[in-house]
């Protein structure tokens, strides 16, 4: 019997999101197995890894009291290219308009890290973002730029105005990601 | 921010590296075979706690823990390390407890003595005290001597008995040496501590 029509191979699937999906999930394990290593050391003084719980993992450490420090994994392909402002901080840039209360996407990877600090205070040791890619040079000189600085007076006046920018928007987030600019700044 | 992290274009790397560490991290002997085994472990160890999903809140600390977090004796037990030898080698004031007990534990194996290495880790333990304690007291010579008698119990044919008369025999000639008596559990320490460190690598 001749059976006609393309054989599974011979045909290009709707959609291969699934086997990348995947993978971006086994590199969070990935990361957080590395990361689960160090409890090998003396130095590190780390207690315990927590799997994705509260966010990618937390890190417990310290002697008691122990504090936390929480970990947001985000693996991209290198055809997406680097993280942006607007991807970091949940806040797009539109230059001549930072004045105005601009919307935060509640997902991206500041806002999502500072409700760590809402909900556990002084138990939050520390925020940390990691990545298989990098950032794009734009958002690693603002960064750079803001670590360096004692306060954002410090700034120069362009990166003050991004600042106030983005803590205008997490001001009006429901609740507040930041009260202020210098609750942000800190 | 940790950019630049890990492989996600390629899975055989991310095993590779996290291999790498392994190695690093414990010094234990293995082939490339093994250590992407182990490392492979280590990443299911992770998947196995990321898919638990019964934890109830408010939940304690050490529930907590065994739901949803991997402590060092998850990783002790895949790298087929005791957890028991370790926490007595940490009950010391020596540092880098992972490796000393995968060389210590290297080192009874070659010298058939694995099923003493929670006591060994003891006697390391106490020896490590001991001299934390007395290194104001002992004077950098019997120091010396001291750590080449022990040294030369290495070199002969080992086996635990011959081990424990020769560090009797040493507390002997050196027992007044410090304040706290030395002893010979704490020779003993220093005995397999000396041998733990032949084994580095």
């Amino acid at each position: 019997m001749v059976i006609a029509g393309p054989r599974l191979g011979q045909v290009e699937p709707r959609e291969r999101a699934g086997a990348q999906t995947g993978r971006k999930y086994e590199y969070q394990y990935e990361r957080t197995a590395r990361a689960a290593l160090d409890l090998l050391t003396d130095t590190a003084k780390h207690v315990c890894i927590y799997c994705d719980w509260h966010d990618d993992y937390v890190i417990e450490t310290g002697d008691p009291p122990t504090r936390y420090m929480f970990h947001q994994v985000k693996g991209r392909t290198s055809s997406q290219g680097p993280w942006d402002f607007r991807e970091f901080f949940g806040v797009s840039l539109k230059k001549g308009k930072s004045s105005r209360k601009a919307a935060t996407n509640l997902k991206a990877i500041v806002p999502r890290m500072l409700l760590h600090y809402a909900n556990f205070g002084d138990n939050c040791v520390g925020l940390a973002f990691v990545t298989n890619a990098g950032l794009n040079p734009a958002l690693s000189e603002f960064l750079q730029t803001v670590a360096g600085s004692a306060d954002t007076n410090a700034l120069p006046r362009e990166m003050r105005n991004a600042f106030d920018h983005v803590a205008r928007a997490y001001a009006a987030t429901n609740p507040p990601l930041a009260m202020s600019t210098a609750e942000l700044f800190a | 921010m940790h950019t630049d992290q890990g492989q996600i274009e390629s899975a055989d790397a991310a095993l590779l590296e996290i291999a790498h560490v392994v190695f690093n991290y414990s010094e234990i002997e293995l082939g490339q075979r093994q250590a992407k085994q182990i490392a492979r472990d280590i990443v299911s160890q992770v998947r196995g706690k990321v898919a638990h999903h019964t934890t109830i809140v408010p939940t304690s600390d050490e529930q907590l823990r065994r739901d949803k977090g991997i402590v060092v004796g998850d990783l002790l037990s895949v790298l087929s390390l005791s957890a028991q030898a370790y926490d007595a080698l940490r009950a010391g004031a020596g540092s880098d407890a992972v490796k000393t007990l995968s060389r210590l534990q290297r080192f009874c194996e070659k010298h058939d003595m694995q099923k003493f290495i929670v006591q060994i880790s003891e006697f390391k333990a106490s020896w490590d005290v001991w001299r934390t304690i007395e290194r104001h007291n002992v004077s950098g010579t019997d120091f010396l001597l001291l750590e080449n008698r022990a040294n030369e119990v290495l070199k002969g044919k080992l086996t635990l008995e011959r081990v424990v008369a020769e560090a009797k025999d040493i507390v002997k000639q050196f027992e007044m040496v410090g304040v706290t008596p030395l002893t010979p559990e704490v020779v003993m320490g220093l005995i397999f501590s000396m041998a733990a460190q032949s084994e580095a690598l």
